[in-house]
């Protein structure tokens, strides 16, 4: 089988092609023109910023401690996080630079964090993707993972809000200590990965640097300060220099933090575990060695340019000409169908079917964020539930829907195109053949 | 097959790395063990003194307060303890020896988060790492990982059964009567596909078994428990089925208006034990009696009543060991007491037991594990825990 590499652009780098697209496109030049920082913006009425946030929090929580007020609370971070969802899912089926969100989705989920397990994120996980991911997916590296770092979704999440100085002068007075959580995790999942070359020693030293690392008039004694995403807080922050991967950093409060995170960021391990990962998300699960030390090279060379290290993206042949079969994740087979079908809008039925394939925006049930492999995905009764969402989308669409005909020469190639064909024809009506199309193992696929 | 064999067995399939595909047809073939297992964690925090209750403690009433049962309410297991009015379906499981009620036990990490505690108790960890595989999955590798030999039903893939080896999913959706050629014409288009052949298959093979009460529509609310335990027997007690399964409920975290006798907590329980005895009418005579049920949860609920007539966050809990190989017929508790000094931190049941040491001697028998398997492969760095034995036999 010819790969066709038009279709390889739309499907693999993209969000899945749209009737019509495939013809006259040209694969590279067409992904390269994504990679600019307006491609990556999401603006809305209704998209609020983290301080505006946080001041509606502040206001919230200003009315009392009593049981309907923090119901209260609640339910405003249900709404949130529900429009935040629904306007993330509308973007995604109607932009025009699908590469660009397919980055900021997989930088998003590497920096993950999620409402399981924390209701505070509920309020902030939509506002953290545009202001720490969206700003900087084609900057550099280093201001994501600072972005992140200073940022409550990510403070609260991994706890960065609970941890002090067991000798800073809030440590002394009232015996609360470190809390390694986000120090960890910053290590193994956000920038050297787990066998990278550090250890426990490593994990608490950088523990005591972020420590004093807080969102901004959270904490009791400051009730009355303004709201904050972030503040310093120095009577949190243990004092001292400290040894981190063999080095010395010395004494420098907020500063040793900022050292710390970028000498994180420019160690060789985090180029490679960085290259790995988006290796095995744009081309194979099992990442070809020679594909991530071209595109790790490219990450240390150019010191964490994100937009540099996106375009090397395009050189990986393997990724247009290969054999190799990435398995759409079940947000993206539903982003993938509602495309096809020239869908504007989705609504709540479109989140109920992410809960049931058990995808949920922002809600990973671990910080390591959603599995990037196939064999994490298809399992039989996600596989049922495909067919099911098929089904369902193709019911929704009604007069408007392409013929199957289209879909079947500008969405997909098929493995096997006389059996498809043949398959097709036999359905008795033509949202069938739509739910047949879209639920075919061709489909799920890019 | 003798035991050397199957340890032979276990070895090379070992050796020959894990599968990553599902069993053809899902015939869960070459499960080297005819013995069951069916996890059921109860989210939220499961009220273990509203469920196991010792009313015989003379502290109960005090410390209780509010939430006190009458004991003319509750059904008597021994001197010390009554069974939930709600749970009254398992007395004659208790009487006979299938039910062994565990009292004041904990997972060996103290937080009060649902969320971290959750996570270790499906790691089997004794400190919350995010990212670390679950004792269920790590149990099918030891057995062998054997393909699709474990199953989760009614809900996203717990972490206890996320890890190396792929296991089966399975829930109640709308209902796909009628489409059933839609469905047959996808799976001619999957069987050319080398990869998804075998998941798809399986997935409509296990749509067929469970196809029970109302065609696998979701049930929602209660309902949920007696479908979704009817749907694992199903699973589990087919000749060439899952061994080893996991489900799960929410809605335990009762911090308001908990209820006494048909209150909200005791119809949840009810509903629960109505489950359970769902479960043991799907199975064969021989297969029950090779199977063991733990219901667990994540901790315990604090002594005294709260301000909304429910209980917060607490430590030692409660759990069930239910199933035809159960040595039960008495509680298993080393009854610390509740008066105000026996309390943990003033204000939760004191934890005897790590939940651990259940599992681990559920498991070790139920599957003939080696301690060196136990110890340090399905719950790491636990040497130093002793294994509970008479559990199961």
């Amino acid at each position: 089988m010819n790969i066709d590499p038009t279709l390889r652009a739309l499907n693999r780098f993209g969000l899945g092609a749209r009737p019509g697209e495939r013809e006259g496109l040209d694969p590279q030049r067409w992904l390269a023109r994504q990679i600019t920082p307006a491609a990556a913006t999401l603006t809305g009425p209704r998209l609020l910023s983290t301080q505006a946030i946080l001041d509606n929090l502040a206001a919230l929580r200003a009315q009392g401690q009593s049981q309907e007020s923090r119901k209260a609370v609640r339910q405003a971070g249900r709404e949130i996080y529900q429009q935040e969802m629904i306007a993330g899912l509308n973007h995604a089926i109607t932009t025009q630079a699908p590469f660009a969100e397919r980055l900021v989705r997989f930088w998003s989920n590497h920096f993950a964090i999620s409402v399981q397990g924390e209701q505070m994120v509920t309020f902030f996980a939509g506002a953290y993707e545009r202001e720490v991911i969206r700003a900087h997916v084609f900057g550099r590296f280093e201001d994501m993972v600072l972005a992140s770092a200073q940022h409550p979704a990510m403070l609260i999440y991994l706890d960065q809000t609970r941890s002090i100085g067991p000798n800073s002068r809030a440590g002394r007075n009232n015996g609360r200590g470190l809390n390694e959580n986000y120090a960890r995790e910053l290590l193994e999942l956000h920038t050297l990965g787990v066998k990278g070359g550090y250890d426990q020693d490593d994990v608490r030293e950088l523990a005591l640097i972020l420590t004093g690392w807080t969102v901004g008039g959270l904490n009791r004694g400051a009730r009355s300060a303004k709201p904050l995403p972030y503040a310093f807080a120095e009577r949190q922050h243990e004092p001292g220099a400290r040894r981190l991967l063999g080095q010395t950093i010395p004494a420098g409060g907020e500063d040793q933090g900022r050292r710390a995170i970028s000498m994180l960021c420019r160690h060789p391990s985090t180029a490679r575990f960085v290259a790995t990962k988006l290796v095995r998300h744009f081309v194979d699960d099992e990442p070809h060695p020679l594909d991530v030390d071209a595109i790790a090279a490219v990450f240390q060379q150019t010191g964490g340019n994100l937009a540099a290290v996106s375009l090397a993206l395009l050189s990986l042949d393997d990724a247009f000409y290969g054999p190799g079969r990435k398995f759409r994740l079940p947000q993206d087979f539903m982003i993938a169908a509602a495309r096809a079908l020239g869908l504007r809008k989705l609504d709540r039925a479109a989140v109920r079917a992410a809960w049931d394939m058990r995808h949920i925006p922002w809600s990973p049930s671990s910080p390591a964020g959603f599995s990037d492999r196939m064999v994490d995905w298809a399992d039989p009764d996600s596989l049922l539930r495909r067919a099911d969402l098929a089904k369902a989308i193709a019911k929704q669409t009604k007069a408007s829907a392409p013929a199957v005909q289209t879909l079947l020469r500008d969405t997909i190639q098929p493995s096997n195109p006389e059996a498809l064909t043949q398959l097709l024809r036999r359905q008795p009506d033509a949202e069938s053949q739509l739910a047949m199309l879209l639920a075919s193992p061709d489909f799920q696929w890019r | 097959m003798t035991l050397l064999n199957r340890r032979n067995f276990l070895g090379s399939a070992c050796a020959g790395g894990l599968a990553t595909t599902f069993a053809p047809s899902l015939s869960f073939a070459n499960v080297a063990t005819d013995r069951r297992f069916v996890f059921v964690l109860l989210r939220g925090a499961m009220d273990g003194l509203h469920a196991i209750v010792p009313a015989g403690d003379p502290s109960y009433r005090g410390a209780r307060g509010r939430l006190a049962y009458d004991p003319a309410d509750l059904m008597a297991l021994d001197g010390l303890f009554g069974l939930a009015p709600g749970l009254s379906p398992l007395l004659p499981s208790y009487r006979s020896g299938e039910l062994l009620p565990v009292q004041g036990l904990a997972i060996p990490y103290r937080t009060r988060s649902h969320f971290d505690a959750q996570s270790i108790l499906e790691t089997g960890l004794d400190k919350p790492v995010g990212s670390a595989t679950g004792w269920l999955n790590r149990t099918l590798e030891v057995l062998g990982g054997q393909t699709a030999s474990g199953i989760a039903v009614g809900g996203p893939l717990p972490k206890s059964m996320q890890g190396r080896v792929p296991v089966a999913t399975w829930s109640p959706a709308a209902a796909r009567d009628g489409d059933d050629g839609f469905y047959d014409d996808l799976a001619q288009l999957y069987n050319m596909d080398p990869t998804l052949a075998d998941p798809f298959t399986a997935a409509l093979t296990l749509q067929e078994q469970a196809m029970v009460m109302g065609g696998g529509t979701t049930k929602r609310g209660l309902a949920q428990f007696e479908q979704l335990f009817t749907a694992t027997g199903r699973f589990l007690n087919a000749p060439d089925g899952a061994r080893i399964a996991s489900l799960e409920f929410s809605g335990w975290d009762t911090h308001a208006g908990q209820g006494l006798k048909d209150g909200t907590l005791d119809r949840r329980l009810n509903a629960l034990a109505q489950g359970l005895l769902a479960l043991k009418q799907t199975f064969s005579a021989d297969a029950w009696s090779k199977t063991v049920v733990v219901v667990a949860t994540e901790f315990g609920r604090t002594v005294a009543t709260n301000g909304s007539g429910g209980t917060d966050h607490g430590t030692g809990g409660a759990a069930l060991l239910y199933g035809g190989a159960v040595r039960g017929g008495r509680v298993l508790a080393d009854w610390p007491g509740l008066a105000a000094g026996q309390q943990f931190e003033g204000r939760d049941l004191r934890p005897t037991l790590d939940t651990r040491q259940v599992l681990k001697g559920v498991l070790a028998s139920q599957f003939d594990l080696r301690a060196a398997e136990l110890d340090r492969l399905v719950f790491p760095d636990s040497q130093g825990l002793r294994t509970l034995d008479g559990l199961v036999g």
